[in-house]
């Protein structure tokens, strides 16, 4: 399996405070893989490194063998934590926008997905609820036949039935070489997708592993696992 | 890439300005309508002077609004929310900052058109006209034969220039307040700010050190007509300074905007 993603002593600070500590990782190729850690554990920025939208303080980060810029840009596909939709944009204007911008965009895909959800792409994005906006974005996401999806906390904000329906899209959506890294404090609903995951401590990887590993050699879920390694 | 960052950042700026600038149209054509009704501009009338007030008040802050939606969308698009979009679009810093750059440059030239639309629809007739071509002809002249030609083309190219200076100048500010932990767009005003006294004492210094020369007077002709001019040299110097100064303020604000969005990016 060749490596997608590989990272050297990655650091970064915001001020004092120290986010990411000398991150060593490699992600390879056609796996889901889960990053999880509590809230402030460095999750987000290692997401935003690897999507540049923040620069290391120290350290190397490849994608598919080159630095963060256009050409990773062209095979990662980033959900972040937050909406950057413009409110005034019809649902389809955006997607003629993804069209425009990403060469591996599948625009029936797209459209299969905005109708089993009841999306009218007429619709102007203020209109549309919180939730719905979530999954405008999972959709426009999802519909890039990428090499790398970073998906920031894609189910938090939604219901528990939306969450199945989102996680149904993610496992139906994905080519198999591809890898997912999905950030999420919400285990239990998603470690039965996962192939492997990592454990994120105060900045640092505390663990990386197969989830088999995790439920035949320590018998207990990731999530009973998680509990017990970050106890409060 | 770039033609296409152009048509929707071009689609995107328009769609407020063009309302805008529509507004300013209408309240010319309404207040040449009142004038037309009165019997002419001199004609005394609440209504026409109220309309005359309100389309220079609207004209004016339509021109100033101009300038600083250009620069807020910018912030908006790279540095908030809606920059996890547009920063992670396979596109370089650079081609973002000219296609939003060139949509500024058109939108403040557009501007300056429509004000002397309507300033025409408001007090247009024929001897205006007629006097605007004759200043044309003059100003063509000017710059190919008599001795102003070098301070012909020296306005020539500040008017062009100042345009990309005001973005550039903008788009540095609003990169530099992007590095503030907190109130970010107080922190582009006052790097704008900062900029402009900086710009400002550079060149009162420089006047101060060239402006001691010769001022011996130049005599211009046009036609039969002879004038002397003094100070002209002073002029062209003072002119060709601040060509200089806005050239360097142009790719001192392009690099320094560059550098925030590849290395210094913080989207928080």
């Amino acid at each position: 399996m060749s490596k997608i993603l590989e990272c050297q002593g990655l650091s970064k600070r915001y001020g004092k405070k120290q986010a990411l500590k000398s991150v060593d990782l490699s992600l390879e190729s056609g796996r889901i893989i889960g990053l999880l850690g509590p809230n402030g554990s460095g999750k987000t920025t290692l997401i935003k490194l690897i999507n540049g939208l923040l620069s290391p303080s120290e350290g190397t980060l490849l994608i598919d063998g080159n630095m963060p810029g256009v050409k990773t840009k062209e095979i990662v596909s980033y959900l972040p934590e937050r909406t950057y939709l413009n409110e005034n944009q019809r649902v389809s204007d955006i997607i003629d926008f993804f069209v425009d911008f990403y060469a591996d965009f599948d625009q029936s895909r797209a459209g299969d997905m905005l109708k089993r959800l009841s999306i009218d792409p007429t619709e102007r994005i203020k209109s549309l609820s919180k939730g719905t906006r979530e999954k405008v974005q999972l959709i426009l996401v999802m519909s890039r036949r990428a090499k790398l999806y970073c998906l920031d906390e894609p189910i938090a904000g939604v219901d528990p039935a939306a969450r199945d329906y989102i996680l149904d899209t993610i496992i139906n959506n994905y080519d198999e070489n591809a890898t997912i890294l999905i950030s999420t404090h919400l285990i239990s609903d998603v470690e039965n997708i996962l192939d492997e995951v990592i454990f994120l401590k105060d900045g640092q990887i505390s663990l990386q592993t197969a989830v088999d590993d995790i439920r035949v050699n320590q018998a207990k879920s990731v999530d009973a696992l998680f509990r017990e390694v970050f106890r409060c | 890439m770039l033609r296409k960052l152009f048509k929707y950042e071009w689609k995107a700026a328009s769609q407020t300005l063009i309302v805008l600038h529509a507004i300013v149209l209408l309240f010319a054509v309404f207040t040449r309508i009142s004038f037309e009704v009165r019997g002419g501009i001199e004609e005394d009338s609440a209504i026409s002077g109220l309309l005359l007030f309100l389309s220079i008040m609207i004209t004016v802050t339509a021109a100033i609004f101009t300038v600083i939606f250009i620069g807020y969308r910018f912030y908006k698009s790279v540095f908030t929310d809606e920059g996890y979009l547009t920063n992670t679009l396979p596109v370089t810093p650079k081609q973002l900052i000219i296609s939003k750059g060139l949509t500024g440059v058109i939108w403040q030239a557009l501007d300056i058109v429509i004000v002397f639309a309507a300033v025409f629809i408001i007090v247009g007739d024929r001897a205006l006209f007629e006097e605007l071509a004759v200043n044309v002809k003059k100003t063509a002249y000017y710059l190919f034969r008599g001795n102003v030609a070098v301070t012909t083309w020296l306005v020539l190219i500040t008017v062009v220039l100042t345009p990309f200076a005001y973005m550039l100048k903008m788009y540095a500010s609003v990169s530099l307040g992007s590095l503030f932990s907190g109130h970010k767009l107080l922190g582009a005003v006052g790097s704008y700010i900062g900029i402009y006294i900086v710009e400002q004492i550079i060149m009162f210094l420089t006047i101060a050190i060239t402006g001691n020369q010769d001022s011996t007077p130049t005599t211009i002709q046009l036609g039969i007509v002879k004038t002397e001019v003094e100070g002209l040299q002073l002029m062209n110097t003072t002119l060709a300074i601040n060509i200089i100064l806005t050239l360097v303020i142009m790719f001192v604000g392009f690099f320094v905007t560059k550098y925030i969005m590849t290395k210094k990016l913080n989207l928080q």
